[in-house]
This record gives C-alpha cells, sequence and structure tokens, in this order.
C-alpha cells in the first residue's frame, strides 16, 4: 500500500536522525581534547590504532566540563596539561574543538526542533 | 470528469516521489549516520613527482587511506560526534612540531567540521521537508 510505504520511509528516516542527534544532545557535559607528538615513521601505525595512547606519548590534555540545560551550555571548568613544546596547536585544537562542538549542538538542536513541530 | 483524473493522478505522482525521497533520503542518512560519528583528518605529503602515480590510480579512488611510493602520513585529527579530540602532531628529529604541516591540517580540520555541521543541517532540513510533504500528502 504506497500510503503506508510512504509513512514507513518518512518514519525511518526521522527515527535514522533522531537516533543520531539526540546522543549528542545528551553527552554534551564535558569535552577533552588529547594532543600526541608522534614521529614521522610511527605515524600509520598510530592512526590506525584504535588506542592512541598504546603507541604515542601524550603532550597535551584539556578537558572542559559544561552545565546544559535545553537552551545552551556553560563552561564550569576546565583542567589542562600541555607540554610547553605543544602548547600553541594544543590550544588551538582545544577552541577549534569547542566551537565545532558549539556548532553541532546548534545544528543538532534545530533538526530535532524541526521534527518535533 | 477527465480534471478530476488529472487531479487524482498528479496526488499519486506526488505520493510516489515524496516516498522515493524519503526512502532515498533514508537509505543516505544511513551511510551518513556511520560517516559522522567520527571524523578523521590525515594530511599526507607526496614525494615529488609520484603524485599522479599515487593519487590517479582508479583502484585506490575509494580508498580511506592514502599509500604509495612516496606518500608519508604528516598529521592525524579524530573527532568523536560528542566532539572529543585527538590531534597527533608530526616531530621532526629534533623532537620539534612541523609547523607548515600543521598550518595545513589545522585549516583541513576546520574545513572538515563545518563540512560535517553543514552535512547534518542539509539531511535535518530534508528529514523536516520529507515530514512536511507527507502531511500535506494525505
Amino acid at each position: 500500500m504506497p500510503g503506508k510505504n510512504l509513512q514507513q520511509a518518512v518514519a525511518t528516516l526521522v527515527q535514522q536522525v533522531q537516533t543520531r542527534v539526540q546522543p549528542l544532545l545528551a553527552d554534551v557535559t564535558s569535552l577533552e581534547v588529547s594532543t600526541y607528538g608522534v614521529d614521522a615513521p610511527q605515524f600509520e601505525n598510530v592512526a590506525a590504532s584504535e588506542d592512541v595512547s598504546l603507541l604515542a606519548q601524550r603532550q597535551g590534555y584539556t578537558r572542559v566540563t559544561f552545565h546544559c540545560d535545553l537552551n545552551a551550555c556553560t563552561e564550569t571548568g576546565r583542567e589542562d596539561e600541555v607540554d610547553a613544546a605543544v602548547r600553541s596547536m594544543h590550544k588551538t585544537m582545544v577552541e577549534i574543538s569547542l566551537e565545532g562542538r558549539e556548532k553541532l549542538l546548534a545544528v543538532g538542536r534545530e533538526a530535532l526542533g524541526r521534527q518535533c513541530r | 470528469m477527465p480534471g478530476d483524473n488529472v487531479s487524482t493522478g498528479n496526488t499519486k505522482d506526488l505520493k510516489a516521489s515524496v516516498q522515493k525521497f524519503a526512502s532515498d533520503l533514508a537509505a543516505k542518512v544511513e551511510n551518513f549516520v556511520t560517516d559522522i560519528s567520527e571524523l578523521e583528518v590525515r594530511t599526507y605529503t607526496i614525494a615529488e613527482g609520484k603524485f599522479a602515480a599515487v593519487l590517479d590510480d582508479p583502484k585506490k579512488k575509494n580508498d580511506k587511506v592514502i599509500t604509495g611510493e612516496g606518500v608519508q602520513l604528516r598529521a592525524y585529527t579524530r573527532i568523536a560526534f560528542d566532539s572529543d579530540t585527538i590531534v597527533c602532531l608530526p616531530v621532526n628529529d629534533s623532537g620539534q612540531i612541523d609547523g607548515a604541516v600543521w598550518d595545513m591540517h589545522q585549516a583541513a580540520v576546520n574545513q572538515a567540521l563545518q563540512n560535517r555541521a553543514t552535512m547534518l543541517r542539509t539531511i535535518g532540513d530534508a528529514a523536516a521537508s520529507a515530514l512536511d510533504a507527507l502531511k500535506k500528502s494525505r
């Protein structure tokens, strides 16, 4: 029956979007950025590794915590351990990750909002 | 009346189109959902004179990673869907970070994050449009 197929197709589509976006909105209380210095010959192995820390030494780590409600997230704390050699790169990546996270959250909220209208 | 038949036919066509659109989109979303759960950016250098041999190989067009003579992975970033990030920086023999590679890699990571957000927005828009079309076609 065409009508039923249509509803199923749309329902599947909406469900898939929601399934992906909802965990993002649920797990937004912290952000972690880890920076590793890797010797050139080791790069392929490190990139292919599930757990990078087994093959490379971490030189920078930042954990930012947030308090979030339905409308926004506010930073509540930040811990840093960063070697001087990677400080500027690590700091840049933290900012990039924070911006990316904020953008993704905004898009996620919009996407869910439109589907719930 | 002949006009009624045309109208009924158009409505059926519209429903069939919306159904196909939604089905196609649902299939795409499934791949998209898998693709965006983890964002990876790899920056490579390729030895001079090896570019064509490495990049034009039709067998490797769809490979996730680039391999071949003269190819070297120089920087790598992995960003989970919740934005937790792992960065691997290229360190030379004297323990210094290669700044030129890093600059290019950083630009690529920024671009990839923007693309991911844009894709998510596009998929959300498409899902909302499919829902609207479904309501209107009832």
